[in-house]
């Protein structure tokens, strides 16, 4: 609190008059996070790129990527084709960005929906307790026993690969490590004297968790999400790659590396640029996710 | 005016196993009609907050066992049925808490913070509440009250926080106030 004070009033002034620190605003806390650090800015700009290519795929993509070509089979770069063609004779450049649409909404959408159903689960759990408390914890546990990735090829060989399998299986994969979370930042702010405060003024049930749990337990969830953003772009290349994921001719950056693999000393182009946007991706988003972390607990700074 | 606004009658409040009891709050009984101010004093750990809380109800039961009767305006408090009991919080008994810096939730404005309890119990327009809140401050002693709706508790000290503290307590005008050792942390100059 003291830090923002530019001036040193007396100690008379400060009693009479209070001290306005200026709002700590949304800008200002973007800056502090993203600025910090040079490494945290280029990961920003890397994300804001991806996202553009994604969106405007359409636009900058130079060919359709689904067209294939007898006589262009396996090239490597040319002045036509930047990153070369697959063993279909399919532009790898123009596969690589449709398919980072669908890296990219795996990416953030599953992450999104896991921290909806992961806070709600979690923040019943933590504040009611009791038997409500045990049967969620435990089915938690259940799911947490199983790696995601497992249960991810498991619910997506049960129900197939098609787009909102895929967010399902990603979101049920994820939803555990949320309410986890959610639940131990309740209990710890059920005991804050200002829940209690509201309660003693009336406040209901329903409208304490929305106004006094939630917004108080938003921080660690934030974080989770930056995190398993990059976990899920991962998790779904690892689908696609399967087979389980993506379905092909459609592009996504785990099956342009698994159709590369099939013509791998033709020529290594596309499992290379495959692999190397989703290093790039998962680095980045990783980065940014660190930062927040970094910057919402001041105890892990330095 | 024979009937009090407050009487306890053997308020009980005891943790613990059955068998083995760990009585907080040994039968308290007194009374006080509209008007009065009644001072409960005693060392640490004599029970004083349990008092206060268990009149609102607000010990979580289990694990705590309250016994007795609580009559306010005639009506026996520990016989509501426990959904009812957040009318009555706020509303007709305030209560203001012992530690100013954390009962204030950090991520709303102080103005918010007043104006919840009387949009949950008052039936006013958000403008007429929002005169009600610069009302409530500026009886509370808050310099420039219009300015600070829009302020977050970590830019007040302690002695401020306490002040917004008693006006959410006495923000729909309760007919009585529990003060839970109101000036502890607070220095002597406020």
């Amino acid at each position: 609190m003291t830090d923002v004070r530019t001036e040193t009033p007396s100690a008379e002034l400060i009693a009479e008059r209070e001290i306005l620190a200026p709002e700590p605003g949304f800008r200002e806390a973007f800056s502090r996070v993203v600025l910090d650090r040079p490494s945290t800015q280029i990961a920003f700009v890397v994300v804001i790129i991806f996202i553009l290519v994604a969106v405007l795929a359409p636009l900058i993509a130079p060919y359709d990527p689904l067209r294939q070509s007898m006589l262009r089979i396996n090239q490597t770069p040319t002045a036509q084709h930047w990153l070369g063609t697959d063993q279909f004779g399919r532009d790898v450049l123009s596969r690589l960005i449709h398919g980072s649409r669908k890296s990219l909404i795996f990416g953030l959408l599953s992450p999104v929906f896991a921290a909806f159903f992961g806070t709600i689960l979690g923040v019943a759990a933590g504040y009611f307790g009791g038997i409500v408390d045990r049967v969620i914890s435990r089915i938690i546990d259940m799911l947490m026993a199983f790696p995601e990735l497992l249960l991810a090829i498991l619910i997506a060989a049960a129900l197939g690969g098609s787009f909102w399998n895929i967010v399902v299986v990603l979101t049920v994969a994820f939803t555990p490590g949320f309410a986890r979370v959610a639940r131990a930042s309740t209990l710890s702010v059920k005991q804050e004297p200002y829940v209690e405060a509201a309660i003693a003024a009336g406040v209901s049930t329903p409208h304490i968790i929305i106004r006094h749990i939630i917004p108080n337990i938003s921080a660690p969830i934030v974080v989770l999400m930056a995190l398993w953003s990059a976990s899920s772009i991962r998790i779904e290349a690892t689908l696609s790659f399967l087979g389980i994921g993506t379905r092909p001719p459609n592009p996504s950056w785990g099956n342009i590396i698994r159709d590369g693999l099939n013509s791998m000393f033709a020529t290594q182009w596309p499992i290379f640029a495959g692999g190397l946007a989703i290093t790039i991706v998962v680095l980045a988003i990783s980065i940014i996710g660190d930062s927040v972390r970094d910057h919402l607990d001041p105890e892990t700074n330095q | 005016m024979t009937v009090p606004l407050l009487e306890i009658r053997n308020l009980s409040v005891e943790f613990g196993p059955v068998s083995r009891p760990l009585r907080v709050v040994d039968s308290v009984s007194f009374s006080m009609r509209a008007g009065e101010a009644l001072g409960v004093v005693g060392e640490s750990g004599s029970g004083k907050s349990m008092t206060a809380l268990s009149i609102l109800r607000l010990l979580p039961e289990p694990p705590a066992r309250v016994s007795g009767e609580v009559y306010f305006n005639g009506r026996d408090l520990m016989r509501l049925p426990k959904r009812d009991m957040p009318a009555v919080r706020g509303k007709e008994i305030g209560m203001i808490f012992q530690e100013p810096m954390s009962s204030l939730n950090p991520l709303i404005t102080i103005g918010d913070q007043i104006d919840e309890a009387i949009m949950l119990h008052e039936p006013m327009s958000a403008v007429e509440r929002r005169e009600r809140v610069i009302a409530l401050l500026r009886l509370v002693g808050m310099p420039d009250p219009v300015s600070r709706l829009g302020a977050y508790p970590d830019q007040f000290s302690g002695g401020m926080r306490q002040r917004v503290m008693a006006a959410m307590a006495m923000a729909c005008t309760p007919q009585l106030l529990i003060a839970d050792e109101p000036t502890t942390a607070l220095d002597v100059t406020i």
